[in-house]
């Protein structure tokens, strides 16, 4: 195993920063910096084109540094520094706080001066193969084995792809108190495999995901079969019959719901707005007392592509439980809002990048496994569906309610599955209800990072989820 | 940026490239209630680099591509080692060949707009105001609220003669309302505009406020069925994203979309009752990313497809001219109005958790945060369950309201009714 190494150019430009953070807190009675250079690659193969290039949302190399100016907060974004530009960002950082004074803005929040309490820090995550050693020829060429084998199973398939990036970050995080530096890099792969009947396109894909290197081509091979029989057999799915059925969720279905249904409403930057029913819910039940819920992207937690050693505020990242034995435990939080609620961050405060705000946001969200085999749930079922293929999802904290999309419900009548496929399936519902009908759960729990999470329709961070199999009480569309 | 950028593909002798160099100057606020919570500004200048190879193999001709980022702080060695490297990948991806756009240069532009009159903190200060102009009640209020003033200047620059650029304002953001009772209840709404639409922002405030004031009284899902649904402002628009990517170079060439120019593409033609496709490309630039000057071009008349929309690749690939990709289209709104559309039993859903128009299997769908059940007598406000249709089948009557919406990536009917759903409900 290979540490990923420091950013060369972030020690470089270090010793700027320092004196860019003296000068800010001569003027404010805190500031902090925290210093991005980020690689992004990505690799694509389809039938018909081969691209390849850096990711225009994911790399990038620039700064923002935080004031606080006695009441609350300001930030200002950029990517220029040199000892001559030090005046003209301080002039920026004043221009912000000015902002207070716009047109229209009645009032200010008031914060209190962020806790800083004094931490040195640099840790790298590790990996077996880096993209650079296997060469970008390499990697295309096996894209391309891939592509082919996608292409090459079924006469109806129109369009094949396997794809494959990576994000390789240093960070910096300067403040009175603090200097920590982190280098991380995780890799995410991609099979597809579009077929058409007539006039029906239908296509199905599998996602793949590992905090490491580019030695996760290795492992994509495996799903082509499944992927090909999925959209194979989409071309022959029927519409939904509105119910409430009983449901066996896959992996990635469970991970959708412990994401998109239940962790959205424990960010608690909602708490602080007052827009998660979650705030009033602690201490009590809101899942079936089998369920147990982490958060975390501490290296104690879940080592999958949200992991990291502190977040974009310069928070020591954790695994936080928040649900326990079906009871709400807590919530996870950023700095600010933390300090709003009179708790204690859990280094949850992610920036899509240097250029914009931190938020309250999920790393690796998951339920624990419990002790049921899967044929076990699925002989369980007088009439139902095992859901897989999960392609959307809308939070709603406030009213709990359930936005979810899957691709795929595969019919199950007394205890075996028909071979009959539905598509597509609309999930709805109140999320309490679901969770708290949950009476069985597989032996292990997977996660897959491959996804990028938002903020309602934007702000995107990489994230995982992901439990075990779960038998529920569903309300499908 | 872009001389130091073309200074090292010269020395590098790389005599195929495309530069788009961007700098973006951002005002942000963010709003608790009507306390500013959060103000930010941004100053970010960068490049994205795209280097090509033409070579021969196996007898055919071949383009190989490879991009890469150059950001303000990226320093010359840098640049040239990434150019080297991304010249040498270049050699490794093998697709079909095509010619770069042709230009010449031209004179930058500065999109029109009123919001080029006043700085960014000035806009920022008059769209503040019109978002709380309408938030005067104490039961239903802005919870809070999102505003990006933003100014994006672009060069965009390649070895064909391609040489032009570009200064284009855009204010976005988004707003939660919310309602305490009976029911502690919110809605989303999210707003683009590239003027200083006052009015507009105040109007969907307005509309927001009101909304969740109906969503708080609203407990029941409606009965599981099939109804005549309408859809309104973003929801409607949100249906002729099927059309904007069937009617792309992309999907044609990769046979996701079987659309031909000059077929009737609304189904079968002697099935259609309702109101006929009159769609158009509308730029929202005046140059598409590869520096193609756009226009307004029709897209469907009287449901007959017009014009494929491609980059330049895939006009190339289709024997068609490039046209840039659009990102908003216009359709011609119908004659019926949107308060007899209202009045039409059925379901007028204003608000989901998020509805989803999949371009690929046209199927459409969300989770219902309030609709107006009208049973013919009464209107009643219903939440929770959804809707689940067809393109295939809804765009044979489709009716468009006499009344337009204008956004920044869709003009036309402000309601949408598509018959026959399937709704999931109690």
């Amino acid at each position: 195993m290979q540490k990923v190494k420091s950013s060369s150019y972030l020690q470089s430009v270090k010793p700027l920063l320092k004196t860019l953070l003296a000068r800010a807190l001569e003027t404010y009675p805190y500031a902090s910096i925290l210093a991005v250079d980020s690689e992004a690659n990505m690799y694509s193969v389809s039938s018909n084109v081969t691209s390849m290039g850096e990711n225009g949302r994911l790399a990038g190399r620039g700064f923002v540094i935080k004031a606080y100016d006695g009441q609350a907060y300001g930030e200002y974004s950029f990517n220029e520094i040199s000892e001559d530009k030090i005046d003209d960002i301080l002039e920026h950082v004043k221009e912000v706080v000015a902002l207070k004074d716009c047109e229209g803005v009645e009032s200010l929040s008031q914060y209190q001066i962020l806790a800083d309490e004094p931490c040195e820090f640099c840790e790298s995550t590790e990996y077996e193969v880096g993209p650079e050693e296997l060469g970008d020829e390499e990697i295309l060429r096996r894209l391309t084995a891939l592509r082919d084998r996608c292409v090459a199973y079924d006469e109806s398939v129109i369009d094949g792809s396997a794809s494959v990036n990576y994000q390789k970050f240093s960070k910096l995080f300067l403040s009175p108190n603090r200097d920590m530096e982190q280098n991380v890099m995780w890799t995410n792969g991609n099979i597809r495999i579009v077929v058409k009947k007539d006039r029906r396109v239908k296509n199905s894909g599998q996602g793949f995901s590992k905090l490491g290197g580019i030695e996760l081509l290795d492992t994509m091979g495996e799903a082509i079969e499944k992927v090909g029989k999925d959209a194979v057999d989409l071309l022959d799915s029927e519409p939904m019959v509105p119910g409430e059925y009983d449901c066996v969720c896959t992996p990635p279905v469970t991970g959708m719901i412990a994401h998109e249904a239940f962790g959205h409403g424990v960010e608690m930057d909602m708490f602080v707005k007052d827009r998660a029913l979650a705030k009033y819910c602690v201490g009590q039940y809101v899942a079936s007392p089998m369920l147990t819920m982490h958060d975390g992207a501490s290296m104690q937690a879940k080592l999958e592509t949200a992991t990291y050693f502190f977040d974009d505020e310069g928070t020591l990242s954790t695994d936080t439980v928040i649900i326990k034995d079906g009871v709400l435990q807590t919530g996870i939080s950023d700095a600010q809002s933390a300090m709003s609620l009179g708790t204690v961050p859990t280094g949850n405060g992610r920036r899509e990048s240097y250029k914009r705000k931190a938020y309250t946001r999920m790393t690796n969200t998951w339920f624990e496994p419990g002790h049921d085999k899967v044929e076990d749930m699925i002989a369980s079922i007088d009439y139902g569906f095992l859901l897989d293929n999960a392609s959307s999802g809308m939070e709603d904290p406030k009213n709990w309610g359930i936005q979810m999309m899957v691709n795929i419900a595969r019919e199950i009548r007394d205890g075996k599955l028909t071979g009959r496929i539905f598509s597509p399936i609309v999930l709805t519902g109140y999320v309490p209800d679901l969770l708290k009908s949950i009476t069985m759960m597989s032996g292990t729990a997977e996660l897959c990072g491959s996804g990028m999470c938002g903020k309602g329709y934007k702000e995107w961070v990489k994230v995982s989820d992901g439990g075990p199999y779960i038998k529920a009480k569903i309300r499908l569309g | 940026m872009t001389e130091k950028i073309l200074k090292v593909l010269k020395e590098q002798q790389i005599d195929q490239y495309l530069l788009q160099e961007t700098t973006k100057e951002s005002v942000e606020l963010f709003f608790i209630k009507k306390n500013l919570d959060m103000r930010r500004e941004e100053n970010v200048h960068s490049c994205s680099v795209t280097v090509y190879q033409d070579y021969e193999k196996d007898g055919v001709m071949r383009k190989g591509e490879a991009g890469f980022l150059v950001e303000a702080a990226t320093t010359e060695e840098e640049i040239a080692e990434k150019c080297k490297k991304a010249y040498m990948a270049a050699g490794f991806v093998a697709n079909r060949y095509y010619p770069l756009a042709e230009g010449t240069k031209q004179e930058p532009v500065v999109v029109e707009s009123d919001l080029t009159k006043v700085s960014l903190k000035e806009a920022a200060g008059i769209m503040t105001k019109a978002l709380f102009a309408a938030d005067d009640q104490e039961k239903v209020f802005l919870n809070s609220a999102e505003l990006f003033v933003e100014k994006n200047a672009c060069h965009i620059v390649n070895s064909n003669g391609v040489d032009v650029a570009y200064v284009k304002y855009n204010v976005n953001g988004e707003l939660v309302a919310q309602c305490k009772e009976p029911q502690d209840v919110e809605t989303h709404e999210q707003f683009s505009y590239d003027n200083l639409n006052t009015e507009a922002l105040t109007a969907l405030v307005k509309e927001a406020l009101n909304m969740t004031k109906d969503r708080a009284v609203a407990t029941e899902a409606p009965a599981t069925g099939t109804y005549d649904v309408v859809l309104s402002d973003g929801y409607a628009s949100r249906i002729f994203r099927f059309y904007q990517d069937r009617c792309s170079g992309r999907s044609i060439f990769q046979h996701y979309s079987d659309f031909k120019v000059g077929d009737f593409v609304q189904g079968d033609p002697a099935e259609v009752k309702g109101c006929l496709l009159n769609v158009d490309y509308v730029p929202t630039a005046p140059y598409s990313e590869e520096g193609v000057a756009m226009r307004q071009l029709p897209c469907i008349q009287d449901g007959v497809f017009q014009n494929i929309q491609a980059d330049v690749r895939f006009a190339s690939y289709l024997g068609v001219p490039a046209t840039g990709q659009y990102r908003k289209m216009s359709c011609k709104p119908g004659n019926v109005s949107f308060e007899e559309m209202k009045k039409h039993p059925g379901l007028y859903v204003v608000n989901f958790s998020d509805f989803q128009m999949n371009p690929m299997s046209g199927n459409f769908g969300g989770e219902i945060r309030l609709a107006y059940l009208n049973d013919g007598e009464k209107i009643t406000p219903v939440t929770g369950g959804s809707i689940n249709g067809s393109i295939f089948e809804a765009q044979k009557d489709f009716v468009f309201s006499q009344e337009t919406q204008e956004t920044s990536n869709f003009s036309g009917p402000k309601a949408v009714l598509l018959k026959n759903v399937n709704v999931a409900g109690r």
